[in-house]
């Protein structure tokens, strides 16, 4: 098949091109290389339905009609939902750490800005530069260290110098033949207008990842164990993507903003999030290469502890935290105090930074320093 | 920038770049707005397929069919526009007032509400405001049909501030719940047999008591909030910012912003008295301005259909649209699309070199794309899509291409990517 497509075929192709990743390992990167995972549950999750302070009465008289009443107990005070079920052995191994009451001072309850305080890594935001994107910049990455997997591509991942790869089901080949040459040549030259410039060369790294995609495109096999939804299918995608040895892998998973009939969309979203981290880090294991990442899961608010009027929850403050792999695994942060609400909503226990601070120094060996501007005191669950 | 530069950098930024004939043509920029400005298109709604059933799974069925017929129609709408600064225009307030097809679910709410933007476009703000939170597809996009006396639901106030009106920082939490209060009252009366719906204010759902908003007291309703929100000197910064942003450039100076908030106050928050002031400004042809972003998708195909007269399938441009990620009316959030600076992706620039060759294509190559070649000539071309200027890359690597394949490499250039 090549790299050239006939017109027919290319729109099939860019479908499945994007979703497969270099299947054997680049042996050029360091066999040891750790990878960061952060999934982002954009839309603001739910943590008290995620984590349910069960026996706690006031969690029932807030929510007379959403709170969830057959949960699995985990521990003596929190139960997980039922659609967690498949996230519970990881925890029972110890490979789970849950950090609740995460959030920071004076919060933001508008998506945009708090999504721009966590992705920051500052509490001032920022419009351009984010907390993964300044740690890739100290270690001099190249576009191909970082993946992103959504849609919009996230300030988390931004920094002074130019994008790193993003993969979406929507990845096209060039074209080919005398016009294909042409247009090779035109962007061999560096362009004079900065912009264009920047045009191409993102077109040269896009082409030379898109030349390994083609290439793994033949050999693998589509069959896998993966369930076969959205997030099942993304979490295939990261288990190949990790043979590349990224530093970080970004995946955003819309959907979690449940003003409204909320009972039936976060049963459905929280499903397919355990269930197909479930695949992956089965799959992991079984490979030999679950020491190799460390997954971190966030959320740009918890929920407001009371029910709204209409069958869901509003913007609230603090929430969960998750990390997966290789942690001290077990509660963080104590429980949401339901007893004292500030303006009917949860205070903080844990500032963010503290989390991403940990991540840093003892997964990633980075300078904390350099990328928050402060150091914090660390949770504890690396 | 030389006669034949400014005319073209001027159709690039009020249109989706310039025809031959528009290139030709004698009328200067200035003359050109005027004319458009005066004329506000309404142009025929699309006749859908009426949703007579009450099967679920025909309803499913019937609703997608309706919503393949109203992305032909926006299509053919943005590609055919006589006056394409309207549809620019319009463009511009469907990425301003995010609604999404997905929550909204029926387009004939969204044929409603693009007639409410067109009809408005650039007129009286304070209206095209009330016209957006008023209508059926806002109601249910922002959740402010939940939001009633008693089971206050938030989403509208915020948004309406944060994104619409005076931006961050110009109002509280508090300001938030005291507007969410004002804004109850509205309930959908729906005629299933047509798929239509019209919303009514309905006494009982309002919440009557008083309110605190932005420092203002009174017994506000939603036309008191869009009033207020309409006239807050916040409001044409915002508004200017974005404009200018669209435009010209992105970060413009102090003075641009007053200078456009001064045409907005002074003529009755006038959107049509805004965009003649940025068009007047000298800054709008500094080179700052000049090729200053980068297109999105779909400036990059009606623009370049559009410029090389090329007659296209609705569909085939949907299909394109897909491929490089965006799709009318299902942004990726309420924020609608990142700006230009989100499209530097892989799948958006990547996939403009298959494009740009099925769009110099012939009709019998079954690709849903014809370009009649022999109207142009080399030089048109460079003219059209590069402002008269070669560069000698482009110019060596073109010297063995036929006229179809000289086209899709002007397309492909990097420089034809920026607006």
């Amino acid at each position: 098949m090549g790299i050239m497509y006939n017109r027919r075929n290319f729109l099939t192709a860019v479908g499945a091109t994007a979703l497969l990743v270099a299947v054997e390992p680049l042996f050029a990167r360091a066999n040891n290389q750790r990878t960061l995972l952060v999934v982002e549950l954009a839309g603001g999750n739910d943590s008290l339905n995620t984590f349910i302070p069960y026996r706690d009465p006031n969690y029932l008289r807030l929510r007379p009609s959403l709170a969830i009443k057959d949960g699995i107990p985990v521990s003596p005070e929190v139960a997980f939902h039922p659609a967690l079920k498949d996230l519970k052995p990881l925890l029972d191994q110890g490979k789970l750490a849950i950090i609740q009451n995460v959030g920071y001072p004076n919060f933001s309850q508008s998506h945009f800005r708090a999504k721009d305080i966590w992705q920051s890594g500052s509490p001032q935001g920022s419009p351009d530069s984010g907390w993964l994107g300044r740690y890739l910049e100290s270690t001099k990455a190249q576009a191909v260290d970082a993946i992103f997997l959504g849609d919009e591509y996230p300030l988390a991942l931004m920094g002074k110098s130019d994008r790193y790869l993003q993969l979406s089901p929507r990845l096209a080949s060039q074209t080919s033949g005398r016009l294909g040459q042409a247009i090779q040549a035109v962007y061999g030259q560096r362009q004079a207008n900065p912009l264009a410039e920047q045009v191409r060369r993102r077109v040269l790294e896009s082409q030379q990842a898109i030349a390994t995609l083609t290439r793994d495109l033949k050999r693998s096999n589509a069959a896998s164990s993966y369930p076969q939804n959205r997030v099942g299918q993304q979490m295939a995608t990261i288990s190949r993507i990790l043979r590349t040895r990224p530093q970080v892998i970004y995946l955003t998973i819309g959907g979690w903003d449940t003003h409204t009939n909320q009972a039936r969309r976060h049963q459905v979203l929280l499903e397919q999030l355990s269930t197909g981290l479930a695949a992956l880090y089965n799959d992991l294991r079984s490979q030999g290469l679950e020491q190799q990442l460390l997954t971190l899961i966030q959320t740009e608010f918890g929920r407001r502890p009371a029910q709204n009027g209409s069958g869901g929850t509003d913007h609230g403050t603090a929430g969960a935290v998750v990390l997966i792999g290789n942690v001290r695994g077990g509660f963080y942060g104590g429980m949401p105090a339901l007893d004292s609400l500030v303006n009917g909503n949860l205070p903080m226990q844990v500032d963010y930074r503290a989390i991403y601070g940990e991540i840093l120094s003892k997964w990633l060996k980075a300078d904390t320093k350099a990328v928050l501007d402060q150091s914090f005191s660390p949770v504890g669950f690396l | 920038m030389d006669t034949l530069t400014q005319k073209a950098h001027f159709w690039r930024k009020a249109s989706f770049g310039a025809t031959l004939a528009e290139l030709n043509n004698p009328s200067s920029p200035s003359a050109l707005l005027q004319t458009w400005l005066k004329d506000t298109p309404s142009p025929t709604v699309p006749t859908l397929s009426p949703i007579n059933t009450r099967d679920r799974q025909q309803i499913t069925r019937l609703l997608a069919q309706q919503r393949r017929e109203f992305s032909k129609w926006l299509i053919e709408q943005m590609v055919a526009a006589v006056n394409p600064f309207h549809e620019k225009m319009v463009n511009f307030w469907r990425d301003h007032f995010v609604v999404a097809i997905a929550k909204v679910r029926f387009p004939l709410l969204l044929i409603d509400y693009e007639q409410r933007l067109r009809q408005h476009a650039l007129g009286d703000f304070q209206e095209l405001l009330w016209q957006v939170t008023t209508s059926p597809a806002m109601l249910v996009y922002l959740d402010n049909l939940q939001n009633r006396r008693g089971k206050i639901n938030e989403n509208y106030s915020r948004e309406v501030m944060e994104l619409f009106t005076i931006g961050r920082g110009n109002y509280t939490e508090q300001d938030i719940q005291e507007g969410a209060r004002a804004l109850t009252g509205w309930l959908l009366r729906r005629d299933p047999s047509q798929g239509t719906a019209t919303a009514q204010f309905v006494a009982r759902r309002h919440d009557p008591t008083a309110k605190i908003f932005l420092g203002k007291r009174g017994n506000f309703k939603t036309a008191d909030i869009v009033e207020i929100l309409a006239n807050h000197p916040a409001t044409p910064k915002l508004l200017a910012n974005k404009l200018w942003k669209t435009f010209a450039y992105a970060n413009p100076e102090p003075a641009v912003i007053e200078r456009l908030a001064i045409a907005y106050h002074k003529n009755q928050r006038s959107i049509g008295a805004m965009m003649e002031t940025l068009f007047n400004s000298p800054e709008f042809y500094s080179a700052k301005s000049y090729r200053s972003q980068l297109k999105t998708p779909i400036y990059f195909m009606v623009g370049s259909i559009r410029q090389l007269g090329i007659k296209a399938q609705p569909e085939r441009i949907l299909a394109a649209l897909r491929t490089m990620g965006q799709i009318i009316y299902n942004p990726p959030t309420v924020k609608g699309w990142a700006d230009d600076s989100g499209w530097y992706t892989a799948p958006s620039l990547l996939a403009r070199f298959n494009l740009a060759q099925s769009m110099t294509g012939k009709y019998e190559d079954d690709n849903g794309f014809d370009f009649d070649a022999d109207r142009y000539s080399r030089q048109d071309l460079v003219n059209l899509l590069l402002d008269g200027k070669l560069d000698p890359t482009i110019e060596t690597a073109g010297r063995n291409l036929d006229t179809r394949e000289f086209a899709a490499l002007l397309l492909s250039a990097p420089i034809y990517q920026l607006v």
